[in-house]
């Protein structure tokens, strides 16, 4: 049966006939725009890095030391410009393309806690 | 743990009132010590007892729970669980992962180990969890009065859709230290609950969790002849994960790694910061200092033969029997089940002789 029919038969797009989107998927549309945590996710910090929590999906993941320095530093406002300019500045031997890179694959790892954001209030 | 209350007085109880040295924690304590986990950014909490739902604060509690960025569970013989309460804890925004005391599946056997009666309202108490569409994870302490029932409480699992089941000795602590030698299972019988597990594993993998999960699996190996192709565990204890990763806050505020370890005693919550106790103990920090430690040097493994296919030792249940850290409690369930083999055959086999 097609995702069509079922939708068809049952009225509602349930959420097995919506594949969710994949890491990558996520990290790409986390590249636009800006992004916070959302407000209940706990962030622990530890001594290699930091675990995400959420305790409605009761999800966790794990970030390396600079990820999770880049969250106390913006937890509220996670923008994929800023965030590669930052590194830039710190990393002045690394190269765009790398720390890009590194950028997008750690915004993938948090896509799970992180929510669109209008940049008010910030 | 919540209260030191109980409605029943099982037989393999871990606990016991006279074990605490000082009164329960107030409903206000209590919710301190929530507020004091949030701080430690603590993930997920359980909710134990004596029985948690005899506390006449219970929901104030679970609401505080709900209020904080926590996951919980709650540990229940199920027996005062009424239709009401439990579509009040469906209600709640994030539902508890239940775990519900199953020690029979016959009223003789149940009221044997929990008391008359209790066989009777455990099963209206998990009807009514379950009406409510709620998940339970029945959790069943294996001894000689009920190991003859295990099939029966996985078809009943499976009955109630009902994923996993876990499985463990009876504690070294508390009531149960009084009854050990009457629970525990002998040779033939030992023998007798590793094949009906292991046949129940095999037809449905995962199914069954908890130390008796472990024993099956090491069960298996042995009865495969060989240890080849076996994860060595380089003859250290690795310990689990009690006082690394987790710990039990006993009701009158004591601190300790675990809920089969009340005589190892780190601090008191009502004494000092939790996270004080956590990171400065004296007593946590030689837990810590044990991963890694070989086996051979870890009070009652020495002379065992199985150091290469053991995780090591209950160091809880260690304590608890000789007062000794680290050291193996008489009777580990892994020596235990070595005993049935022939080591010298095994090794022969695995191409290593010890």
């Amino acid at each position: 049966m097609s995702e069509s029919e079922r939708t068809e038969r049952t009225g509602v797009a349930t959420e097995a006939e919506t594949p969710a989107p994949t890491p990558e998927e996520m990290a790409e549309k986390m590249c636009q725009g800006l992004w916070r945590l959302k407000p209940n996710i706990v962030v622990r910090v530890e001594e290699d890095g930091a675990i995400l929590f959420d305790p409605d999906s009761d999800a966790l993941s794990t970030v390396n030391l600079t990820a999770s320095a880049l969250l106390q530093w913006r937890r509220d406002r996670i923008c994929f410009d800023e965030w590669c300019e930052a590194l830039q500045t710190h990393y002045k031997e690394a190269e765009l393309a790398q720390i890009q890179g590194d950028v997008r694959k750690f915004l993938g790892a948090i896509a799970h806690f992180a929510e669109p954001y209008d940049g008010e209030n910030s | 743990m919540i209260t030191r209350r109980c409605n029943l007085r099982c037989l393999h109880c871990g606990s016991s009132p006279e074990q605490f040295l000082r009164e329960d924690m107030s409903t206000k304590e209590l919710l301190t010590v929530i507020d004091e986990l949030v701080r430690c950014k603590v993930f997920h909490i359980s909710i134990s007892g004596g029985e948690p739902l005899i506390h006449p604060d219970f929901f104030e509690i679970v609401d505080a729970i709900m209020q904080r960025p926590m996951r919980w569970q709650l540990d229940t013989n199920a027996t005062l669980v009424t239709e009401k309460a439990a579509e009040r804890l469906k209600k709640l925004p994030r539902h508890p992962f239940i775990s519900v005391s199953l020690d029979g599946m016959t009223a003789e056997t149940h009221d044997r180990i929990r008391g008359p009666g209790s066989f009777t309202r455990m099963k209206r108490g998990i009807g009514a969890l379950r009406a409510a569409g709620l998940q339970v994870r029945p959790f069943m302490v294996l001894s000689r009065l009920n190991y003859g029932e295990i099939p029966q409480i996985f078809e009943f699992s499976r009955s109630i859709d009902v994923k996993h089941v876990n499985i463990t000795p009876p504690a070294s602590c508390g009531r149960a230290a009084c009854y050990a030698k009457d629970m525990a299972l002998q040779p033939d019988q030992l023998r007798e609950a590793l094949e009906i597990s292991l046949s129940i594993v095999d037809r449905d993998p995962g199914v069954l969790t908890g130390p008796w999960a472990h024993a099956v699996d090491f069960y298996r190996v042995l009865k495969g002849g060989t240890l080849a192709g076996v994860k060595r565990t380089n003859r250290t204890f690795l310990n689990c994960g009690a006082g690394r990763g987790s710990l039990t806050i006993a009701c009158d505020g004591t601190v300790v790694p675990c809920d089969m370890s009340y005589t190892y005693r780190t601090g008191n919550v009502r004494d000092k910061p939790l996270l004080d106790i956590w990171h400065n103990s004296p007593m946590f920090n030689a837990i810590r200092e044990c991963r890694g430690m070989p086996l051979a040097q870890v009070r009652g493994c020495e002379d065992c033969s199985w150091h290469d296919a053991c995780l090591g030792p209950c160091p809880a249940g260690g304590y608890a029997l000789t007062g000794i850290w680290p050291a193996a409690e008489p009777g580990c369930v892994t020596r235990e089940i070595g005993k049935l083999f022939d080591h010298e055959a095994i090794m022969q086999e695995s191409g290593k002789v010890s």
